[in-house]
């Protein structure tokens, strides 16, 4: 997808998040309304605009409820993507195709994360074979993983194989996670924001060798949004608009985790090399702040090496020092902590950071001047890159 | 196996029944397309690369090499007890099929990826029999 950089083209004119947390006492929907509210409001708008809607599966609310919750006069547009693991990039695509096609106006872009009550350390889901009698019986993709006990991960093999072909050590994932924590302690809202050391990185208890805790993302209670409406609306509005130019999602050869071809990388490859397609004459020196998906530590060395920060299997000698860290040296990277330390908000975290640091509205984490944003999301077999920019 | 069978079974469904009643006969069956000749799994009764419908029930060798290989220190599924392997085994017939297994009779500190592997079937039930893969001999 790329938009010209016309009146047509598609900006984020709001920004808006629930509270993050472990446990908010609260339902999905009351959670996801919050985000939204604080999305329009930021915008300055009222429910009367809006109308479309997009959010997506693992959001755990649906646009109908949103819309209803909120009692917006007339929906013209629901986006609703229903393939598994798809994060907000999708959502903001579809959102921004919709715009310029005209089926809405204004819509709003809701992702986040419920975390189920009683789920295990995943967080992601409840324990499926909990209160069984006798041994569960698996069906569909399942019976192929659950025999084995391998049902819950999947990203730790794209770990395992990228560290074996690569001879990568652990450091190299330790410094994403040290990372995300610095830049976190700059945030109120994370809900990680302890000071985490290489040291404490290597000496974590595993998850599930090569992921120890601190390669896993944080599960919460939490929802961001954005408002997206077309660049003529968009400079009647409060806040300086942040383009959409170029989107591209993108998956690979395979569409089944366990059966991609090469677990060395992900189809974040596809992606970004895609998205710089659609914007010649842009390079990394362009680039003022980044966001790379770190649900798992492999997947923000998977889209740095994609990007093309450097080459594939050199980030054990690029990720060192300061680099990607704010103040330090390079592009900084998820400046909001990412979901390793901010939280689990299904990759809104990161577009709603992103456009905050275009706004300029990141407080001591702002990173001066910026302009121009990069966006890599998701893991495996789903993957969206995305070209951010402020509307001049 | 244990007195007791915790684990979970799998349901065969009519494209992967052929696989467990292969190897309830102690035999890796993998659907191969008889036009040309590719090997797919998870099973599907067209061939995703040709798009015959000639596809039939191949045994394979069951030789294998570990492609992946992670540690579970918090479990998946009951019956098992941390830590155990889970490894993805890359079929020596065709690499891109890639079958996970626990890798057994083997010290967890031993297994390392790039391993060559053979497959052993275990007779969890009177009706199921679940592949693994041990160090080839």
């Amino acid at each position: 997808m790329k938009l010209d950089q016309g009146k047509n083209n598609a900006c984020i004119v709001g920004v808006g998040r629930s509270t993050i947390s472990r446990d908010s006492g609260k339902t999905a929907v009351d959670l996801v309304v919050d985000a939204c509210v604080n999305a329009i409001r930021h915008a300055g708008l009222t429910g009367d605009n809006i109308d479309g809607i997009a959010t997506n599966q693992m959001s755990g609310v649906n646009g109908y409820q949103i819309a209803d919750a909120l009692r917006f006069p007339t929906v013209n547009w629901f986006g609703q993507m229903e393939l598994p693991q798809v994060t907000a990039a999708w959502s903001l695509m579809e959102a921004a195709m919709a715009i310029e096609y005209g089926a809405c106006d204004y819509a709003v872009v809701v992702m986040g994360l419920m975390k189920p009550k009683g789920s295990g350390s995943s967080g992601s889901r409840r324990d499926p074979f909990a209160g069984s009698s006798g041994p569960p019986k698996v069906g569909g993709d399942a019976q192929w993983m659950a025999p084995y006990g391998g049902s819950g991960f999947v990203f730790n093999h794209f770990m395992s194989r990228y560290m074996h072909v690569y001879n990568a050590p652990r450091e190299t994932f330790g410094h994403i996670a040290v990372t995300a924590r610095k830049h976190a302690m700059l945030n109120e809202r994370a809900i990680a924001r302890a000071p985490l050391t290489m040291e404490d990185y290597l000496n974590a208890r595993w998850i599930s060798d090569p992921f120890c805790l601190y390669d896993c993302d944080y599960p919460v209670d939490g929802y961001a949004a954005v408002v997206v409406t077309r660049a003529d609306r968009a400079r009647h509005l409060p806040n300086k608009a942040v383009q959409l130019v170029a989107g591209a999602q993108n998956t690979g050869p395979r569409t089944d985790m366990l059966q991609w071809d090469d677990h060395s990388n992900m189809g974040s490859k596809y992606a970004a090399k895609k998205l710089w397609t659609l914007i010649p004459g842009t390079t990394l020196k362009d680039i003022d702040v980044v966001m790379c998906y770190d649900g798992f530590t492999i997947l923000t060395v998977n889209w740095i090496e994609s990007f093309g920060f450097c080459g594939f299997g050199e980030a054990k000698d690029f990720l060192k020092g300061d680099m990607m860290q704010l103040g330090g040296s390079g592009i900084p990277m998820n400046t909001h902590g990412g979901m390793l330390s901010e939280g689990r908000v299904h990759g809104m975290g990161y577009i709603a950071e992103a456009a905050d640091q275009l706004m300029g509205n990141c407080g001591e984490r702002q990173v001066q001047n910026a302009t121009r944003a990069l966006v890599g999301q998701g893991g495996s077999v789903q993957n969206a890159a995305l070209f951010l920019q402020t509307l001049d | 196996m244990t007195e007791e069978y915790k684990r979970p079974i799998p349901i065969p469904d009519p494209a992967s029944q052929a696989y467990w009643e292969g190897a309830k006969r102690h035999e890796l069956t993998i659907k191969h397309c008889n036009d040309c000749g590719y090997y797919n799994h998870y099973p599907k009764t067209r061939c995703p690369k040709c798009w015959s419908t000639n596809v039939g029930d191949a045994v394979v060798s069951g030789n294998g090499t570990i492609y992946t290989l992670t540690i579970h220190h918090v479990p998946s599924a009951p019956g098992f007890e941390t830590p155990y392997p889970v490894a993805l085994v890359s079929l020596e017939e065709q690499e891109d099929i890639h079958i996970m297994a626990n890798i057994v009779e083997c010290p967890i500190e031993d297994i390392k990826i790039g391993m060559p592997v053979e497959v052993v079937f275990h007779d969890v039930t009177p009706e199921m029999t679940i592949p693994q893969f041990r160090p080839k001999r």
